[in-house]
């Protein structure tokens, strides 16, 4: 096998613990029931067939053949189940679906449940849906297919799944990683063709806009130096994301900065579960890893060995 | 005894077969975000199959969040006329962050949107607010969109205000019909 071919199955390959992805699991669940739990009196006018936006215009918009509330409610009907009940069915299931995920028990099935609910509800409610659906249908659809059993989990208590490092933990981190570096490519690109991300208007209106208003920041009014510097600061980090975090001397220092980034539009924009949801996204894909390979790997069953350099295991 | 579970015979190959659908799917995530892949709007088979994998993936819409511009904040609101004469104001916020910030996004596709989906839209609120009021027999959906001074004129004294964007008023099909009503 050449270098190239070696480089590239170790990039891929190489067995690596479950840590991230069992964190991933359980703070997303975490994460959804809390999401759960403040949308649930709202329920009806959000994704009830007669809500806000009625299931007969959100079928018209939707355009593929992904099943949708508005479909299973339409099939149920007959069988005299009314659209609400549909609704609230399942969004128990959902709800089982996240406990079982947060558990880690029968991992794999509770994962399927799970986005395939979440996708039901999605598909009638995406005129109401923000950033925060979005990353975790991502998830959820991620995982479906990653081993999350093997750390912290009754699955792994029952000794059901292993919970040792595997190459499948690497495929999947290395999905997530690179998928998390799309994320912010596609959004700092984007930014960057619009002026206000230069002058720092963009940070001024976010700030001043009613809806994320926490705090008055007219007085950036008179600095508006400060609100240049700030915007230019998040083009950066954004833009830079994808090269720089595979640099192992920036990467620590690039990871803390989008996690400051995160805070800051938690506390200041007061998108909470959007933010603490891109720092779990980060913190599994990046910091796990990052902090196990300063650590010797320590395979189960087989011969201890030592983390490879550096150099190789990019993250 | 427990037996644990020892390391997944063929882990590896199984991982690589895993990797290379990886590759695969990225790629087509790189294709929805920077190509018109996920802006096919037609009905045939491969586009909603494309849409299709979209929403069942997740990679539903772009990650451009407050970009290339942070977009104006809307409001709206429902003024009532009541069967009895009297008129009641009912803004379409919540206490909650949560649910309030799906409002607001609700409103602003209708705002993105052509004016036929607009009244689609404002009659299904209008539709909601006839139910949970009974005793009103029409309703008028307003809706504003936030105009704030650049930070330049901020200094100079400007203040935001109100722009209307959307008025449109629906009546009960029982009760008297609107001239204004889409």
């Amino acid at each position: 096998m050449n270098r190239v071919q070696t480089q590239v199955r170790r990039f891929w390959l190489e067995p690596v613990a479950p840590d991230g992805l069992a964190f991933l699991r359980i703070a997303v669940a975490a994460l959804s029931l809390l999401q759960l739990s403040i949308l649930w009196p709202h329920l009806p006018e959000l994704y009830g067939n007669f809500g806000l936006v009625q299931w007969v215009i959100t079928d018209i918009g939707a355009g593929d053949w992904a099943p949708g509330l508005g479909r299973v409610g339409r099939l149920l009907a007959p069988l005299g189940v009314s659209t609400m009940a549909t609704m609230y069915a399942v969004f128990v299931l959902y709800a089982v679906g996240l406990v079982g995920l947060l558990l880690g028990y029968r991992t794999r099935f509770f994962a399927v449940l799970t986005w395939f609910t979440h996708g039901l509800t999605s598909a009638n409610a995406y005129l109401s849906l923000y950033g925060v659906d979005t990353i975790l249908h991502v998830l959820f659809f991620y995982l479906v297919f990653m081993p999350s059993a093997g750390r912290w989990s009754l699955d792994a208590r029952a000794g059901r799944v292993f919970t040792g490092p595997t190459s499948g933990a690497r495929v999947a981190l290395r999905t997530l990683q690179f998928h998390l570096c799309f994320i912010y490519l596609d959004t700092g690109l984007s930014k960057a063709q619009g002026p206000q991300w230069w002058n720092g208007e963009a940070l001024w209106r976010a700030l001043m806009q009613p809806q994320f208003r926490a705090f008055d920041f007219s007085w950036l009014a008179s600095y508006p130096l400060l609100a240049q510097l700030a915007c230019w600061g998040t083009l950066l980090i954004e833009v830079g994301y994808a090269g720089m975090i595979w640099v192992p001397r920036l990467r620590r220092h690039w990871l803390v900065a989008t996690l400051l980034l995160h805070t800051g539009i938690a506390v200041c924009l007061r998108l909470w579960l959007f933010s603490l949801t891109m720092m779990v996204f980060n913190l599994a894909a990046f910091a796990w890893t990052w902090r196990a390979s300063e650590a010797p790997v320590k395979v189960e069953d087989g011969p201890r060995e030592e983390a490879p350099d550096a150099a190789l295991q990019a993250v | 005894m427990r037996t644990v579970p020892s390391r997944p015979e063929g882990d590896e190959r199984q991982a690589a077969l895993w990797a290379c659908i990886a590759v695969l799917h990225l790629a087509a995530v790189g294709a929805f975000l920077w190509t018109g892949l996920a802006r096919a709007n037609s009905e045939a088979a491969f586009d909603r199959g494309v849409r299709t994998y979209q929403s069942l993936s997740g990679v539903i819409s772009d990650y451009r969040f407050f970009a290339p511009a942070v977009a104006s904040d809307t409001r709206t609101g429902f003024i009532l006329e009541l069967r009895d004469g009297r008129s009641l104001f009912e803004p379409l916020d919540s206490d909650s962050l949560e649910v309030g910030l799906r409002y607001q996004c609700i409103v602003a596709s209708g705002l993105r949107a052509n004016r036929k989906t607009q009244d689609v839209l404002a009659q299904s609120w209008a539709a909601v607010m006839l139910g949970v009021h009974p005793d009103a027999s029409r309703v008028t959906v307003v809706t504003q969109s936030y105009v704030l001074p650049s930070m330049e004129a901020w200094a100079a004294g400007k203040r935001p205000d109100w722009a209307l964007h959307y008025t449109g008023t629906f009546g009960r099909r029982d009760g008297p019909l609107s001239r204004e009503s889409p």
